[in-house]
């Protein structure tokens, strides 16, 4: 005790008291708690404006009181070790892709993960495969059988470069500690405010653009497998396998001659039957399922937190398997229909070189999206020095899979009857609703996406309103108009406009343009710049990628 | 005894505010006022065992707690501390209400050595308790012996461990509680204050309580407003010496941290704990940077004084003779205010 006026006792005084523990260092407590460590969440972090970061009165107050209180006593005793309800628990940690997979993800407290690398290299291609593989086959459609295949593999590659810079951009930054950083944080750090801006701009039109088309493929789902029921129920055979080839109803061409969609198949004529017609009338694609869908949806995206919908992530990866099931299957049954005309279009196949390839490069820069969370994945790695291999082996994969898939869609399509052009953004739209095969697709496909919609909805709306209102839910009101406008945004879409393959490169161009062409390479170029190590080949090669970006965002509007 | 019988008298006659110093008094009447031999004030910590006075007292007091908290029977014996608390206050620690029949013997046995010279009684609840009857009964008896004892000491009821109950139903609980401690307590008064550990709460309810026992504190505001304006201030503390409780302060601006009192205070305990092993004592201290200046120093006999610039051009001896001459100022008002009714008395 630091008794002032009895200095001349005071020697005494501490001979008297026995100073415990703290002095004492062997000592060591078997309660865990006492070691944990007292880290600020970044919900208290009020001002990222700055250039320190300001934590909240309120955690730094509880920061000083922990610290203090564990001054006053021993390790070994817990009566001033601060409990669970009081210590901020760890932060909930969310990656995603996109048009891919969201789940939580578990955080290491060391610091370090134990993830093995085949463990990594699963998470990377578990998190970017989704229901961008629909659009794929239509996308080399546009572009043409081999330009498509060569642009998936050079667009592949492109984003890996910039996947790798993006990995790489944390190590130029020396000054601070970036251990806890993410991909925004050095946007953030580099460009100040407007690299943050922009940054959550960029993620917003990236969530909102997945969310709309999420809308569209679970009223189309929806839609099928309502339809598949009624039918299976009434014993109706459908007949709008018309144009399907001669006997077997394997492929349809819902829309001939042009590649768009006919919302609710009223070209199908039906015997004068009052329940099929009543049927048809409360069951439309476009008119009524996207509004039925509200009701299911809208009270599951105001939840407060969505770990619960984290738990479905399985889901998405046997979604995925089962349409490479499928694919090899249709494509055994059909066999290969290909023939190389290079520039002409014949009246059943496309040209190999066509100029709508920019279609394909929007729909790929959303397909091979994962730079806003690369980090974070890499993090749990065992061995981090293995971290670039496992990425290009996770990207191969990727890679492959989209081309196993495209190609063997497209090259089985059967074209003699049918014509290339008849592929739709959504390949399972050519399997007719009868189709017990794509049900179960699209089964499997409806309840993925109805897990994944939540949570996608959380993670925007925890940027937005976290940025823009400093809190993640600051009252039930704001965040129903949230949910209202992102919600309306995909009923009008699925009513209006629901080409998926349209959507999903426009909002991938656009979010690409930032988080994959243009901040990766411009922050390499000035670190180098900072350092002095910046040539001209580099100079040249990253201001390509650059131009590239921003050609492939201004393509969309043209072709 | 003379002096203890006049003492006495004293007590009958100024019942009335204590804040007038009374007239005709001579100054420094240090006659009745026996150095350290004399009868000291009691401030009595008392409450169920195991509703978190060891702690309290070794939060708000910078002491290491005491190895065995996790006692298994009652405290049998006072806990005397010998910290000089607001002048001549000494804190007696009591456990209230063991199971043991021994021990319950020994409190109404002991019970008027315990309850006499009381300034202040703090009462701390457990709001988890189970047994609310028997709590009360307890409180109750304590009230009645410290109306027989010392009628004139002041009482505060702690409803503590205010963080295991849930947010939303906190302030409920509390106002119930409230209510049934005043009921109780007529004809006494009680003031009341939830706590714990844990959040800036439990500062609160000390700084308040210390606020209380001070007569004359707004006339120390008053001339700590002057002191402040004179030298240029942003902001002057008055903190209590052995706590580093705020006792008051005046601040010429809005300042943003409403937290600022209690990480203060918390920083420079930890610095003392730190000191103290070394076998030194904390004094003062200083921190500059090209914002601010802040002086943390030795004010009177009972209290250290917080000084924070803003204005980094004035030189810190500057700021320091200001200090040492206000130092003088201070001591006299305290002596001023007249032995009885002033606790700050040396």
């Amino acid at each position: 005790m630091a008794n002032v006026d009895d200095k001349h006792h005071l020697i005494s005084e501490v001979d008297h008291e026995v100073h415990p523990g703290p002095m004492n260092i062997q000592f060591d407590s078997s309660d865990l708690r006492s070691k944990r460590p007292f880290y600020i969440e970044p919900t208290n972090i009020v001002n990222v404006n700055d250039v320190i970061q300001r934590v909240s009165d309120h955690a730094s107050a509880l920061n000083k009181r922990i610290h203090y209180y564990s001054r006053l006593s021993t390790p070994a005793d817990t009566a001033l070790i601060a409990p669970d309800h009081v210590v901020p628990a760890p932060e909930e940690c969310y990656v995603y892709s996109p048009l891919g997979s969201a789940y939580k993800l578990k955080s290491y407290t060391e610091g370090y993960g134990k993830n093995t690398s085949l463990v990594t290299i699963f998470m990377i291609w578990n998190t970017m495969m989704g229901t961008s593989i629909l659009s794929i086959p239509w996308g080399i459609k546009q572009a043409g059988f081999t330009t498509g295949m060569c642009i998936i593999m050079l667009m592949g590659l492109l984003t890996l470069y910039c996947c790798y810079r993006v990995v790489k951009s944390r190590d130029t930054i020396h000054s601070l500690n970036t251990t806890t950083w993410e991909y925004p944080d050095v946007c953030r750090y580099y460009f100040g405010s407007f690299g943050q801006w922009s940054s959550l701009l960029c993620s917003l039109v990236s969530l909102v653009g997945a969310m709309i088309v999420y809308w569209v493929l679970m009223s189309n789902f929806l839609f099928n497998t309502g339809k598949f029921i009624f039918n299976f129920v009434h014993h109706i055979n459908d007949t709008d396998t018309i144009l399907g080839a001669n006997n077997s109803n394997l492929v349809i061409c819902p829309s001939p001659g042009s590649g768009g969609h006919s919302d609710n198949d009223s070209m199908i004529f039906y015997a004068n039957d009052t329940a099929v017609q009543q049927f048809e009338k409360w069951w439309n694609r476009s008119k009524t399922v996207p509004f039925y869908l509200i009701g299911l949806l809208l009270p599951l995206l105001n939840f407060k937190s969505p770990s619960f919908f984290s738990k479905f992530n399985i889901l998405g990866t046997v979604s995925v398997l089962y349409l490479i099931f499928l694919v090899t299957l249709k494509s055994i049954q059909l066999g290969f229909h290909l023939e190389f005309h290079w520039f002409v279009p014949t009246e059943f196949f496309v040209p190999e070189i066509r100029f709508h390839f920019p279609q394909l490069t929007g729909v790929l820069t959303l397909a091979f999206f994962i730079h806003n969370c690369i980090i974070t994945l890499l993090k749990n790695n065992k061995n981090q020095e293995n971290n670039v291999r496992d990425l290009c082996i996770a990207y191969m994969l990727v890679t492959l899979t989209y081309l196993y898939i495209g190609v063997l869609v497209f090259a089985s399509f059967p074209s003699p009857p049918l014509s290339k052009d008849c592929i739709e953004q959504n390949f399972l739209d050519n399997f007719p609703s009868g189709d017990i095969l794509s049900f179960i697709a699209r089964i499997f496909l409806l309840f993925q996406m109805m897990t994944v919609y939540p949570l996608l909805g959380y993670l925007a709306r925890v940027q937005l309103l976290g940025h823009v209102f400093g809190d993640v839910y600051p009252s039930i009101f704001h965040v129903l108009i949230f949910n209202i406008i992102i919600v309306g945004a995909g009923v009008i879409m699925a009513c209006f406009y629901p080409n998926i393959g349209g959507i999903i490169r426009y909002s991938g161009a656009a979010c690409g343009l930032a988080f994959v062409f243009i901040y990766p390479s411009l922050i390499y170029m000035i670190s180098l710049h900072r350092e002095e190590r910046l040539t001209w080949p580099k100079l040249i090669f990253h201001i390509f990628i650059i131009i590239l970006g921003l050609a492939n965002l201004i393509a969309q509007f043209f072709v | 005894m003379e002096e203890y019988d006049s003492e006495k008298k004293m007590e009958k006659e100024n019942l009335g505010p204590r804040m007038d110093p009374p007239l005709g008094e001579p100054e420094g009447s240090l006659g009745w006022v026996l150095p350290n031999t004399a009868m000291k004030k009691k401030v009595l910590l008392m409450g169920k065992s195991g509703s978190g006075k060891t702690s309290m007292r070794s939060i708000i007091f910078a002491n290491y707690i005491a190895r065995d908290t996790r006692r298994l029977g009652a405290t049998i014996d006072v806990e005397h501390s010998h910290v000089r608390f607001l002048g001549n206050l000494v804190l007696n620690l009591w456990d209230c209400g063991g199971q043991d029949i021994f021990m319950e013997n020994y409190f109404t046995n002991q019970r008027d050595n315990i309850f006499q010279n009381v300034e202040v009684l703090i009462y701390v609840f457990d709001v988890e308790s189970r047994e609310l009857e028997k709590d009360m009964h307890y409180y109750q008896s304590c009230l009645e012996a410290i109306l027989q004892n010392s009628p004139d000491a002041k009482i505060f009821c702690l409803v503590h461990k205010m963080d295991l109950v849930q947010e939303d139903q906190r302030d409920l609980i509390f106002k119930e509680r409230e209510e049934d401690l005043r009921r109780l307590s007529r004809p006494l008064e009680c003031s009341c204050f939830r706590t714990s550990i844990w959040d800036e709460t439990l500062y609160k309810a000390w700084s308040s309580i210390v606020y209380h026992l001070i007569p004359n504190v707004q006339q120390l505001e008053m001339n700590l407003r002057n002191f402040a304006e004179i030298i240029e201030a942003d902001e002057v503390l008055l903190f209590e010496r052995s706590t580093f409780l705020v006792i008051s302060h005046y601040q010429c601006k809005e300042q943003r941290d409403a937290h600022r009192f209690e990480k203060i205070s918390n920083i420079i305990k930890q610095f003392k704990l730190s000191c103290s092993k070394l076998a030194a004592s904390f004094q003062s201290m200083e921190v500059r940077n090209s914002n601010f200046a802040a002086f943390i120093d030795i004010f009177t006999s009972n209290t250290y004084v917080m000084v924070v610039m803003s204005d980094p051009s004035i030189p810190s001896a500057a700021t320091m003779i200001n200090i040492r001459n206000a130092r003088k100022h201070f001591e006299k008002l305290e002596r001023v205010d007249g032995p009885k009714q002033c606790l700050l008395m040396r």
